[in-house]
């Protein structure tokens, strides 16, 4: 039987067991990254470094992420862009003019799927990012052509629930589901959590602290207050990564030997258990403790 | 026709926000429950009976893979669709070996999401 392999991220996420050659096509699409730890039998993890066969895959990922990004990518890629913009909607998704809006949706969904900020290569050429979004866009603007001509041909009925009424898609990168982040213009903020710094920000403060579900974080920058925040909160003992959406509630600005510089946000969704996992990795710091056991 | 139940297991709790979100919006009365990793689903599962799990690879404590292998030993197991950034065509083969009955890459449109579990409620 093949060898099998686990393999993990800094987060404490783990994948596995596949065979060596579901990781090779995961890494070499670009998909796998950020790993750290392998293992073999699922319990015993080791240096990615230990494992050459699985380390030299990351290396020709990048030589070959080097190689797609080279110069004149960009160019042929706003060449193909020039020529579609003068093509009839159902040559661009390569269909008949009659087909089904089902058929539309699915060859728009494996187009577009080659243009998300995922796929832009590692340091791509200048000119490269913009020519992915460029051809995003327009693939998206001309779905949402068609599912607007769809809805005019077929409107719900009078008595449909409002549901059934409700403005066609119009496929922008906010309405997808697990978009790569930083893709966009939404705020993000990564806490690296540790024994070291967790009183301070989850208890530090008298108006932003866990007990109120909130945090603070001493920085020199604040997002608007109101501002919604992606947050993700990566521990380190034991190893777990909490993502919640949190707004801005405090700022301050101007430090003084009362109130640090800085923001406090507050969880508009965190679960129980979560909040659970905060307090008790909170309390173990504070007692001096390696962590939540 | 009961309501279906469906869980939706994810690490990521933005990405179980908009997932439920979106299973609300195509299926008003779905009953819902949502699982950060595959220890949590596996308990959870004693207790909700459900008919469709969609089921994350990339995760703390036991992987997706391992769960799904351990959904599919219960009686009566649900229908799971993976939802995966990790998509490939070995990945696909391996995991609809395993007895994964679809397969969804992330990212992915509402719709997309629609068609999916609707062939497999």
């Amino acid at each position: 039987m093949a060898a099998e392999y686990w393999v993990g991220d800094r987060g404490g996420r783990r994948l596995g067991p596949v065979r060596l050659e579901v990781l090779r096509d995961l890494i070499k699409s670009g998909r796998l990254r950020g790993l750290d730890k392998v293992s073999t039998d699922g319990a015993t993890f080791k240096a990615l470094a230990e494992f050459p066969e699985i380390a030299v895959l990351f290396q020709e990922r990048e030589a070959d992420a080097a190689r797609a990004g080279g110069a004149g990518e960009a160019q042929r890629l706003m060449a193909e862009i020039n020529a579609l913009k003068s093509k009839p909607i159902y040559e661009v998704f390569g269909l008949k003019p009659d087909d089904a809006i089902e058929a539309y949706r699915a060859k728009f969904f494996a187009l577009v799927r080659r243009f998300y900020p995922e796929r832009i290569p590692k340091d791509p050429q200048p000119g490269l990012r913009e020519a992915y979004a460029e051809m995003f866009q327009l693939l998206s603007k001309l779905m949402a052509q068609v599912e607007a001509l769809n809805m005019s041909k077929n409107p719900p009925p009078v008595t449909a629930p409002a549901s059934a009424k409700k403005p066609a898609p119009a496929f922008t990168p906010r309405e997808f589901i697990g978009w790569e982040r930083r893709g966009d213009d939404r705020v993000y903020c990564d806490v690296a959590c540790t024994a070291a710094n967790a009183a301070q920000l989850f208890t530090g403060h008298k108006l932003v602290n866990i007990s109120n579900g909130g945090f603070f974080l001493a920085s020199s920058r604040s997002p608007p207050l109101g501002e919604p925040v992606e947050v993700t909160l990566t521990f380190d003992a034991p190893a777990r990564r909490i993502t919640a959406m949190a707004s801005v509630v405090w700022e301050n600005h101007n430090e003084d030997a009362k109130s640090p510089r800085g923001f406090g946000c507050r969880f508009t969704r965190l679960s129980d258990e979560e909040k659970r996992f905060i307090q008790e990795f909170v309390r173990k710091a504070v007692a001096g403790g390696a962590g939540v056991g | 026709m009961s309501a279906k139940r469906i869980m939706v297991i994810d690490d990521d709790a933005l990405i179980r926000l908009q997932v439920c979100d979106a299973l609300k919006a195509m299926h008003p009365d779905v009953e819902l429950m949502e699982a950060a990793d595959g220890e949590l689903a596996l308990a959870k599962l004693d207790t909700f009976a459900a008919d469709l799990v969609l089921l994350d690879l990339f995760m703390p404590n036991l992987s997706g893979v391992e769960t799904l292998s351990f959904i599919r030993l219960r009686p009566n197991p649900p229908k799971v669709v993976i939802m995966t950034s990790l998509d490939s065509e070995s990945m696909r083969e391996d995991l609809l070996k395993q007895g994964a009955d679809g397969f969804i890459g992330k990212p992915f449109h509402p719709l997309e999401l629609a068609e999916t579990v609707n062939r497999n409620l």
